[in-house]
C-alpha cells in the first residue's frame, strides 16, 4: 500500500466576532474549500471524511457529508477536543495506507455562541455536570489554576516565566494575519492583566473564537507532500488520580522519537497544544525537550532567547481557540511551515516538526494526549 | 441538598475513588460501597473572577482538597481557607463543599 501523506491544509481566519450568518457548517465548508484548493484537488476526489466539532449537534459527520455534497466510502467523527486533530490524522493515515480511502478530508471547527459555550462548559461530561457545575466552577480555568499552582511550586516557576512564553507566542502572532490578538505584549502588560482565577490572567487562557481548520490525507501525488513519520497517543493514562503535571506523552516519548528517527533536538519547530502556558511546559518536559525539573532554565535559555520556534501561529493563546479546531490548528500550522507556506512567519528551512494534542478534562485535568512528528518529503 | 460527602470503595480491592466509576481501575471489580469522607487538607485554592456564561465579574472560591480517604476533589469553599488548612466537607447537590475545620477530627 502507498504511504499516506498530507497533501494540503487550510484554516479560515479566526474571528472573535464572526460576521452575521456565520455558522459552524459555513466555517467547516470554508476550510474544506480552501484545503481542496491548497491540495490541488476537486471535491469529487474526496472519498473519506473525518470531523470534530462541538457545535455540529444535532448533526453528525454524515449530515456534514450531505451538506458538503461529498460521496464517501470512509467516515468518522471525533469527540476528543484538543486531541481530535492528531487522532483523526492517525485514523486517516491508517485508512489510506490500508486502501480504505484514497483522499480523506479532515475537518474541525466551531462557532460557539455565548449560551452554547456556557452549556458546553458546564455539561462537558457527566462528571462536570454532576460534580463541578454545582459548585459554580465556571469552566476549566479554575482547574488549570490549580494545576499551574502545582507546576509553579514543583519547579520554582513564577508568573514571569509563563509570561515569557506568552510574549514569545504573541511575537509570532504579530506575523500571522489569521490570529485574533496580534499587538505586541510586554511583561508589564502581562503581569498587570486582570486575574481570571489566581494565578491565571486573561493572557493565560486561550480566547474563544469562531473558526475552522482542514487537512487532506492522500495516497500520494501531492505537490509538496508532508509525511507523518511518527504518531503516538495516550488516553486516560492516570485515571485522573495524578497531579496533571505528567501527561501520557511521558510514557510514549521514547517510542515516538525512535519511530521518527529523530529527537527533540532535531525538530525545526514545535507546535505544542497551549490552552494554558503551564500545559505547554508540561508536554515539552514529557517529550524530553528539557530534563525533568528544568522548566525554569528552559524558559530562560530557550523560550526567552527564541532558540526554538514554538507555536509559530501565535498558538491558541494568541491566535484563538476555535473549539474543536484547537486540535487541528497545530497540524495545519506545522504543515504550512514545512511546505514553506507560512508567509511572514516562515521558519527558514523547516523540514521536521513536532505537533501535540491535549484535551478532554474529565474532572481535574486533560485525559487525552497525542503527538506527531511531521517531515517534508522533498 | 446537603448531606455527607462519600467516596466509592471497591469491595474487591479497596481502591477509593471520587467521582464514582463503573469498574475499578485497579482490579476490574464492579461492586462498590460508599464511605463517608468528611475531612481533608487543602492543596490549592483559587478565586474564579470570570465564569463562563456569568456575564461579568464573579467571586467563587474553590479548593483542590486531598481527602483523608485518598482521592483529590475539587471543592467549593464556604469561607476562607488556604493551602495546608484542614477542611470539613459535605456534599451540596452532590458536589464537595469544604469549610475550614474548627477542631481536628477524623472520620
Amino acid at each position: 500500500m502507498a504511504d499516506a501523506v498530507i497533501a494540503g491544509v487550510a484554516e479560515v481566519p479566526y474571528r472573535r466576532h464572526p460576521a452575521r450568518g456565520t455558522t459552524t457548517e459555513s466555517l467547516l465548508a470554508g476550510a474544506a474549500r480552501r484545503a481542496l484548493r491548497n491540495a490541488g484537488l476537486k471535491p469529487g476526489a474526496i472519498d473519506g471524511l473525518a470531523v470534530a466539532s462541538f457545535s455540529l449537534v444535532p448533526d453528525h459527520a454524515v449530515d456534514l457529508a450531505w451538506k458538503l455534497g461529498l460521496r464517501l466510502r470512509w467516515l468518522m467523527e471525533d469527540t476528543n477536543g484538543g486531541a481530535s486533530g492528531i487522532n483523526m490524522l492517525q485514523h486517516a493515515v491508517g485508512a489510506v495506507e490500508a486502501g480504505d480511502a484514497e483522499a480523506i478530508l479532515v475537518l474541525a471547527g466551531d462557532r460557539l455562541t455565548g449560551e452554547a459555550f456556557a452549556d458546553l462548559v458546564t455539561g462537558y461530561n457527566a462528571a462536570t455536570r454532576d460534580f463541578l457545575a454545582p459548585i459554580r466552577f465556571g469552566g476549566p480555568n479554575a482547574l488549570f489554576a490549580f494545576l499551574t499552582q502545582r507546576h509553579m511550586a514543583r519547579h520554582g516557576l513564577a508568573r514571569e516565566d509563563y509570561g515569557e512564553l506568552v510574549i514569545a507566542q504573541r511575537e509570532w502572532a504579530a506575523r500571522n494575519p489569521g490570529a485574533v490578538y496580534r499587538e505586541p505584549l510586554t511583561l508589564e502588560d502581562y503581569l498587570a492583566a486582570p486575574i481570571v482565577a489566581e494565578p491565571l490572567s486573561r493572557y493565560d487562557c486561550a480566547p474563544v473564537v469562531a473558526g475552522a481548520d482542514a487537512l487532506i490525507v492522500t495516497s500520494g501525488g501531492s505537490r509538496r507532500p508532508v509525511a507523518v513519520r511518527a504518531l503516538t497517543a495516550s488516553y486516560n493514562h492516570d485515571q485522573q488520580e495524578g497531579d496533571g503535571l505528567r501527561t501520557g506523552l511521558a510514557l510514549a516519548a521514547r517510542s515516538l522519537w525512535e519511530e521518527a528517527g529523530a529527537g527533540p533536538e532535531d525538530v525545526d519547530l514545535a507546535i505544542v497544544y497551549d490552552d494554558y502556558p503551564a500545559i505547554v511546559l508540561v508536554q515539552l518536559e514529557d517529550l524530553g525537550f528539557f530534563a525533568e525539573g528544568d522548566a525554569k532554565r528552559f524558559v530562560a535559555q530557550t523560550v526567552a532567547q527564541r532558540r526554538l520556534p514554538l507555536n509559530t501561529s501565535g498558538g491558541q493563546l494568541s491566535a484563538g481557540q476555535a473549539g474543536a479546531a484547537g486540535g487541528l490548528h497545530g497540524l495545519v500550522e506545522a504543515v504550512r511551515q514545512l511546505r514553506g507556506e507560512a508567509g511572514d512567519r516562515q521558519v527558514d528551512g523547516a523540514r521536521r516538526a513536532l505537533v501535540t494534542g491535549y484535551g478532554m478534562v474529565l474532572y481535574r485535568h486533560g485525559a487525552c494526549t497525542n503527538a506527531a512528528v511531521l517531515e517534508r518529503v522533498r | 441538598m446537603r448531606r455527607g460527602l462519600c467516596v466509592s470503595v471497591c469491595r474487591t480491592c479497596g481502591r477509593k475513588v471520587f467521582p464514582p466509576r463503573v469498574l475499578c481501575a485497579g482490579c476490574g471489580g464492579a461492586s462498590w460501597k460508599r464511605e463517608r469522607a468528611g475531612h481533608g487538607a487543602v492543596e490549592e485554592v483559587t478565586t474564579v473572577r470570570h465564569a463562563v456564561g456569568a456575564g461579568g465579574e464573579v467571586s467563587v472560591s474553590l479548593a483542590s482538597v486531598r481527602l483523608d480517604a485518598g482521592p483529590v476533589v475539587v471543592a467549593g469553599l464556604d469561607g476562607q481557607a488556604g493551602p495546608g488548612d484542614r477542611v470539613e466537607l459535605v456534599a451540596v447537590d452532590g458536589a464537595p463543599v469544604g469549610r475550614r475545620a474548627k477542631i481536628e477530627a477524623k472520620d
